[in-house]
């Protein structure tokens, strides 16, 4: 035995650093925000009265919890439409992403190494910069009289005294999250369409496919993991989005985020709000559980 | 099988340049229908262009390529009589074996039937229906060759390319897979263009061998006229084992025929013949094979003396370094293993003699 089972102490440290992190970040809020889920609001401070009692002198809690923040949740509308309408928004922004994304992704993988480098710098760079600053300059590019309005106007293509409403509609939103998100999207694919063996499309048009054919049975299918990890990346924060949603959209549309803020800060009811929050999660990591399993996502295609 | 003759290839002054690069120079050369045809160089001789120019991947400069008599110029890969197998197989990872084959046959748009019949004789021809349901990863390698092979051979192509198709196989598969990519190639009489580095290779494979060198082709020849009777040096050297030694040749040779020149590093004249006589004024060479060389253990029995500073045993056969005496000339010599009665054993540092017979040896030009 030459201590292979024994781990040193910079192993340890290695293993148990991030370990703590995620305890600390991660689960012990997360575990915070489930505990409160299960309590009745009150007004008090905090605004909730505990799941989990330690009655006097006793080791074990007591649990006093309900599970009526959930049952509220399937009972009133708001909640599913909120649900389902940032399921919708966000599903529609990965679409985008994923169709401005891929031919760019494609483009850099085919590129030569050097201008390689550089086109994925153009893509990262954005990144470097406060999202919110960029979400900003993207309400100075579509407000009434801002950059595209006064570019389709003097171009002709409308009347410059009725500008198109751009903010405050579904549109903007789609922009503001494909805009923000985009780089999400790009990296994977690129990953995964650098790693294509050209020789294979050589086969494919040495067999008589087309270039679309080609495309359709060869690249596209070989690049799935890439598509699946980028659509993930974008669609799972993108539903939980907050920021782009209450600058850019309007009043009427319903996101899962807003209602969260909404409940938190404005009704104070904080058990419903983290009722709201685990629901999320638990929409989000189920589908993601399905998929891990995939033959494609683990790259056996 | 259905499967008609080959096709005759013609390929007409054909150039190709990569930057400042010529990877192919004014190449011209023609293979008959069902030919199998070898072309042999080292890296960067401009085979693999060629080849692909042939497939239609790369475009050439200048020259023009006709299969079946038909100009290829500006006819892309899709739509060429010819198919090729590329020296990684570039199967698809995706799809298994079954769909790897039919996938020609699908681009076609055949009827589905049609494409299962074909598809199973193919794999009938490579012996792999047993694997049709697998995917390229769960096969070896040589599954994986014969695989690719029928991939490119499904759409019954005029002319098939094979891109060193051997080269990823051990050395043992290698030599089964040689003799059954000949007898696939003999039954259906499609016309083979292979690309090899592997001289041996291409010697046991090929009708007809085209050793290139620096984008040119040298020579074109039977494996057997390309081993004995080498073009120039180049060609003596790439191909097999040799003694190049530096000849002097009394006047220049006009034609071919016996001839006599003088090897220093043999201390004496030698009585050559040669097929290709080299360029008057040129440096000539005379090429001397290992197993032409005659080996006595006996000092007296034949008329050139030497010492063995070194032997490899094969097996087979033993080849030896012989120091020739009075020269600083080392000679490689082989001799087949076999039981010869009351001789002495030649071994380190043995005195020996030896003997080139007249007309053993070629003289050939740089």
């Amino acid at each position: 035995m030459t201590g292979a089972r024994r781990i040193g102490a910079g192993r340890a440290l290695v293993i148990w650093l991030p370990m703590l992190w995620l305890i600390l970040f991660f689960l012990l809020p997360f575990a915070i925000v489930a505990h409160v889920s299960l309590s009745e609001a009150t007004i008090a401070m905090p605004p909730y009265r505990p799941a989990l009692v330690w009655p006097e002198g006793g080791w074990l809690p007591e649990y006093r919890g309900t599970l009526d923040n959930y049952r509220f949740l399937l009972e009133d509308p708001l909640y599913l439409g909120a649900y389902l309408g940032s399921i919708r928004m966000a599903g529609i922004a990965t679409a985008l992403c994923l169709l401005v994304a891929y031919p760019m992704a494609y483009l850099i993988a085919r590129s030569a190494p050097a201008t390689r480098i550089v086109l994925l710098m153009l893509v990262v760079l954005p990144f470097w910069t406060s999202s919110l600053l960029r979400i900003y300059a993207l309400i100075g590019v579509l407000s009434p009289n801002g950059f595209l309005n006064s570019a389709l106007g003097w171009l002709g293509l409308i009347d410059p005294d009725r500008p198109i409403q751009f903010l405050q509609t579904d549109f903007a939103v789609y922009l503001g999250i494909t805009f923000t998100y985009l780089p999400l999207m790009v990296l994977p694919l690129y990953a995964t369409l650098e790693k294509l063996d050209p020789s294979l499309l050589e086969a494919s048009a040495d067999l008589g496919a087309s270039a679309f054919g080609t495309f359709w049975q060869v690249t596209l299918p070989l690049s799935l993991p890439g598509v699946l990890a980028g659509c993930l990346l974008v669609f799972i924060p993108a539903v939980g989005e907050f920021v782009i949603p209450a600058l850019l959209g309007g009043p009427d549309q319903l996101m899962i985020g807003r209602v969260l803020w909404t409940e938190f800060f404005n009704n104070r009811d904080w058990p419903v709000a983290s009722a709201v929050a685990i629901a999320m999660l638990a929409f989000l990591v189920v589908p993601f559980m399905i998929l891990r399993n995939s033959p494609a996502l683990r790259g056996e295609g | 099988m259905a499967e008609g003759r080959g096709s005759p290839v013609r390929i007409t002054g054909v150039t190709k340049r990569f930057g400042d690069f010529t990877a192919v120079e004014d190449l011209s050369l023609e293979i008959a229908g069902g030919e199998l045809f070898c072309l042999l160089g080292g890296s960067g001789s401009g085979k693999t262009t060629l080849l692909r120019m042939l497939a239609g991947f790369e475009t050439p400069d200048s020259g023009r390529i006709e299969i079946d008599g038909q100009d290829m110029t500006g006819v892309p890969p899709a739509d060429r009589p010819v198919n090729m197998m590329f020296q990684s197989y570039a199967l698809f990872p995706h799809m298994t074996v079954e769909r790897n084959v039919g996938y020609g046959l699908r681009q076609e748009r055949l009827p589905r039937a049609e494409i299962a019949e074909r598809v199973r004789r193919m794999l009938d021809l490579v012996r792999m229906t047993p694997y049709a349901g697998r995917k390229p990863h769960q096969l070896s390698g040589g599954q994986r060759q014969r695989v690719a092979l029928a991939r490119a051979l499904v759409k019954q192509p005029k002319v098939l390319l094979l891109d060193e198709p051997l080269s990823a196989l051990d050395k043992k598969l290698r030599g089964e897979t040689q003799f059954e990519l000949m007898q696939i190639q003999e039954r259906l009489k499609t016309t083979f263009i292979v690309v090899t580095h592997d001289q041996e290779e291409a010697m046991v494979l090929a009708e007809r061998i085209g050793v290139m060198d620096h984008g040119r082709l040298i020579q074109v020849d039977s494996p057997r006229r390309v081993y004995e009777s080498p073009k120039n040096r180049f060609i003596a050297d790439f191909i097999g084992r040799v003694n190049l030694l530096a000849a002097r040749l009394p006047a220049p040779i006009t034609a071919p025929g016996p001839v006599e020149v003088e090897v220093p590093a043999l201390g004496g004249v030698i009585a050559a013949r040669c097929d290709h006589p080299p360029a008057a004024g040129g440096a000539a060479w005379l090429v001397l094979r290992p197993e032409m060389i005659e080996i006595a253990p006996d000092p007296r029995a034949l008329p050139r003396r030497g010492r063995v500073e070194g032997y490899a045993y094969f097996g087979d056969m033993t080849e030896y370094r012989i120091r020739v005496d009075g020269t600083d000339t080392l000679l490689r010599a082989v001799r087949t293993n076999r039981p010869r009665e009351g001789e002495a054993e030649i071994g380190w540092d043995s005195a020996i003699s030896f003997d080139i017979p007249a007309g053993s040896a070629l003289v050939v030009g740089e």
